[in-house]
């Protein structure tokens, strides 16, 4: 279970402003939590918070998984803790082989709870089985990661990652973004089969479309940093319908 | 010009290395007595002052030059302007070029040492059939040294040549080396670079590109760390039609070090249909670390492709975090993008062991280092 208490962050290398003021959330295990709300509510920054971006800094509240402390980790401690970010904007990594990495990335976080890294071959039937579920070619995980992938490429490749990674919880940021409908759909079946009892998913986005494949148990709306409203299924479709405007105001 | 003028300790070796010589070889002397080595105060070698590198030099040394084969010595004559030219200077100085020809393809070793001191050495490879060569050059100097080579390739029409320079550590020592290249049509040439730097370290390449079907690729890569210094020059002349140039360097600079980068690529009105690319990408650590750059391009051709970049940052901490977000410690990350930055640079070299051998020496170094 994933519990935010009263986050308060601000960002900025010298001068730092407040973007989360008081925000409370509590995502339990097996369940899919959407997170909308307008530009600059602070969706994106809540993410890079939780996963310990440099420069993101709690000023006051708590998070934890299953109780236990996540704010005074360094970012890949809370990924081998369990902590997946899919990216709203990949990251290029030239010279890199998407493979090499993806093994390096599993290796290091099995390294860090003291489990055994996983052998080469192992590791190759693995990804391939994976990566054929979701149209990723061995063309693609060979090319250096991210580098000259097209956007819906980037997007699978994302959740290819936190197919083989295995995350115990799975924060998706504004994964529709630059999909077209085909590529939405591989997504959202992707992120559909990582659904599971012991997983728990924070689904960021701005649009509903997202989640009429990715059916949540719950949506929170967030304006000015804090989360404003939450009910079931049936308020993403009202804030499709009618906007933010009267969850802004209310901020 | 040099009535005021007192040659350092190492010039007056090298100035001594000429005595009592004629012909071109004096006109390289008289230029050497009456102005000494470049400083900084001249345009191209404004970031590597060489006088200043020779000040400290108190005794002549000697070269020793190792390959599988014999070379023919030779008194090669050189044709001299009013620049001064490291690898005339070598040459002069050297009096007698080793001189390689081979009529048989494949892989050849050289390896140039330089002891304690100043001292010299020319070498000229002649590249003639339509064959694939492949040319391993390894520089190693002893602290106290600063040698000058001269490295000369002639390349024969059809000849597909790989040539690989790799300078060994010498924290202590100089080295110029300058190479003249000159390319028949059809033929093709590919360098690919690698030095850590050396108190004092200068490659210079001049290519002259006939264009009419031949290929260059110019590569190189530095990582240079403390008290190190490593200036990556080259000059290239496309003097025909349709002649391509790929030319791509990159390097890191860290704890202090320094490095130099001035391409140059000239295009001649005859060079219609040129394409020539020049890249140079430098990444530097911390604040105490310094990369001058220059790129130019002069064209006076109307009808080519040309372009360059040039681009010095630090590591992107963007990929930094991403790549911590799935998992890697912060230092592995950091290594793992260094490296990648510098082995893209080896891409050209053919010959996959000699790829993963210079690989591993940036691994080796990149180790513990960021």
């Amino acid at each position: 279970m994933l519990e935010i208490k009263n986050l308060h962050a601000s960002v900025g290398e010298d001068e730092k402003k407040p973007i989360l003021k008081g925000l409370d959330l509590v995502v339990p295990k097996g369940e899919v939590h959407a997170i909308m709300g307008p530009n600059g509510s602070g969706k994106s920054t809540l993410s890079y918070v939780l996963t310990g971006r440099d420069d993101y800094e709690i000023t006051d509240g708590s998070i934890s998984y299953d109780g236990e402390d996540l704010a005074e980790l360094e970012a890949d401690e809370r990924a081998a803790k369990g902590l997946f970010l899919s990216f709203q904007y990949p990251v290029e990594i030239p010279g890199v082989p998407t493979l090499t990495f993806l093994k390096e990335a599993l290796n290091a976080q099995r390294k860090a709870r003291g489990e055994e890294e996983i052998s080469a071959p192992d590791f190759m039937k693995f990804v391939r089985e994976k990566a054929k579920v979701l149209n990723v070619s061995p063309d693609m995980l060979k090319r250096p990661l991210n580098v000259g992938f097209s956007g819906g490429e980037k997007k699978r490749l994302e959740i290819l990652q936190a197919a083989v990674l295995e995350p115990r919880f799975l924060i998706l940021d504004e994964t529709d973004s630059g999909l077209d409908i085909d590529a939405l759909k591989v997504v959202s079946d992707g992120v559909n089969s990582l659904r599971s009892p012991e997983r728990g998913m924070l689904v960021i986005t701005h649009y509903q479309r997202l989640l009429d494949h990715i059916a949540p148990d719950k949506v929170h709306v967030m304006s000015a940093g804090r989360i404003v409203a939450s009910g079931g299924p049936e308020l993403a479709r009202e804030l499709e319908a009618e906007g933010y405007d009267k969850y802004v105001r209310a901020a | 010009m040099g009535a005021n003028f007192e040659p350092n300790n190492g010039e007056a070796i090298f100035i001594a290395m000429l005595d009592g010589s004629d012909g071109w070889r004096k006109d390289v002397r008289d230029r050497l007595v009456a102005k000494g080595l470049p400083t900084k105060r001249d345009e191209a070698w404004k970031w590597s002052d060489l006088r200043r590198a020779a000040r400290d030099i108190t005794k002549r040394g000697s070269t020793q030059l190792r390959a599988e084969m014999a070379p023919q010595w030779a008194d090669l004559k050189r044709e001299t302007g009013d620049e001064f030219s490291a690898g005339a200077l070598a040459q002069a100085a050297a009096h007698q070029t080793a001189f390689f020809r081979h009529h048989l393809g494949g892989t050849y070793n050289i390896e140039l040492g330089a002891s304690v001191g100043a001292s010299v050495a020319s070498v000229v490879i002649s590249l003639p059939r339509a064959l694939e060569y492949t040319i391993l050059e390894h520089y190693r100097a002893a602290d106290g040294a600063l040698a000058i080579a001269n490295v000369d390739y002639e390349v024969g029409p059809g000849a597909k040549v790989n040539r690989v320079v790799l300078f060994d550590d010498a924290p202590q020592a100089g080295w110029v080396l300058s190479s003249n290249v000159s390319l028949a049509p059809g033929a093709s040439f590919t360098q690919t670079s690698l030095t850590f730097g050396a108190k004092f370290l200068r490659q210079e390449t001049r290519l002259s590109h006939p264009g009419q079907g031949a290929t260059a690729t110019l590569n190189g890569a530095y990582l240079v760390g403390a008290g190190g210094h490593a200036d990556m020059t080259s000059i290239v002349n496309m003097q025909g039609e349709g002649g391509e140039l790929d030319q791509l360097t990159k390097g890191i600079v860290h704890s202090g070090g320094r490095a130099v980068f001035q391409g140059k690529i000239h295009v001649d009105q005859a060079a219609q249909k040129t394409a020539a690319n020049m890249t140079h990408r430098g990444m530097i650590i911390d604040d105490r670390s310094e990369i001058d750059s220059k790129p130019e391009l002069e064209i006076y051709a109307d009808d080519v492709e040309c372009s360059h970049g040039n681009a010095i940052g630090t590591l992107d901490e963007m990929a930094l975090f991403y790549m911590q977000q799935r998992g890697l410690p912060e230092a592995d990350a950091r290594r793992l993008l260094v490296e990648s930055f510098l082995d893209e640079t080896l891409s050209a070299v053919k010959d996959e062991k000699t790829r993963d051998s210079l690989s591993g020496r940036i691994a080796a170094k990149l180790k513990g280092l960021v």
